[in-house]
């Protein structure tokens, strides 16, 4: 929680905007001055879970999220034991992505709730809330809506798409 | 050559599935153009493809295609 006495940075007003739906002329001149660099700076100060990140060439991208928590999800179906299932859920998400030091697009997600998955493959359910991205297309920016959604994504292309299958280990107990 | 299915990202990707699950539908109307943007090397080219995602939906992608047969600038964007 933010004390009403600290300073906003141009970044910060630009994620209350876009939580909200909205952006400001100022937000794309800010994402244009800044270097990728600086604005993952920044933001890792405030969403400190880093749970994918991936460099192609000179694509480069990056999840954060404020916070992750255990969830119960519904529990599996045996023949003799009930046991719940824990499931990590990612609140707060930002997505940075950039080309080199250019950033080409920040969005922001309300939750992400991530549930192994074995069929059609080993991988991982991922169901994200309603979000909002600052998109720099071929044809400019634009703002665009994202959806409440659930996708499957194999741990295969989980693990080529840079996703941090350790970022839970934050949760364990420290010996 | 690139491929611009590569470069989604991964936003998109939690919204539109895998790409590599994704059915080609075709060029958009337009594609093909030379891009006018001046950090653009001539030759670049600005290619809209239309695909229908992992849960049936029609999206764009829009992207840069460069002469070295490089690409840049791949968004997801809504079917219009």
């Amino acid at each position: 929680m933010r004390s009403p006495t600290m300073v906003t940075t141009p970044v910060d007003e630009l994620l209350q905007r876009l939580k909200a739906g909205a952006y400001d002329p100022a937000d794309v001149k800010t994402l244009e001055s800044a270097t990728f660099d600086e604005v993952l700076a920044e933001l890792a100060a405030q969403y400190p879970v880093r749970f994918q990140e991936r460099r192609l060439k000179n694509k480069r991208e990056i999840a954060l999220a404020r916070s992750v928590h255990l969830e119960t999800a519904a529990p599996a179906k045996a023949a003799f034991v009930t046991f719940l299932l824990m499931v990590p859920v990612y609140r707060h998400c930002i997505f940075l992505s950039g080309e080199g030091q250019r950033i080409t697009g920040i969005s922001v997600l309300s939750r992400m709730r991530a549930r192994p998955v074995r069929t059609p493959f080993e991988g991982l359910a991922l169901a994200s809330g309603r979000g909002f991205k600052l998109d720099h297309t071929p044809d400019g920016w634009r703002l665009k809506v994202m959806a409440r959604q659930t996708v499957k994504l194999s741990n295969e292309f989980l693990l080529k798409r840079g996703w941090c299958f350790d970022a839970l280990q934050q949760l364990m107990p420290r010996s | 050559m690139d491929d611009p299915l590569e470069e989604i990202d991964f936003d998109d990707i939690v919204k539109h599935g895998d790409p590599g699950r994704w059915k080609f539908k075709g060029d958009k109307p337009g594609s093909g153009r030379a891009a006018n943007s001046p950090d653009a090397p001539p030759g670049t080219l600005k290619i809209y493809e239309i695909y229908e995602n992992e849960l049936n939906v029609e999206i764009e992608l829009h992207y840069f295609r460069h002469p070295d047969g490089t690409v840049s600038g791949v968004k997801v964007v809504p079917r219009s």
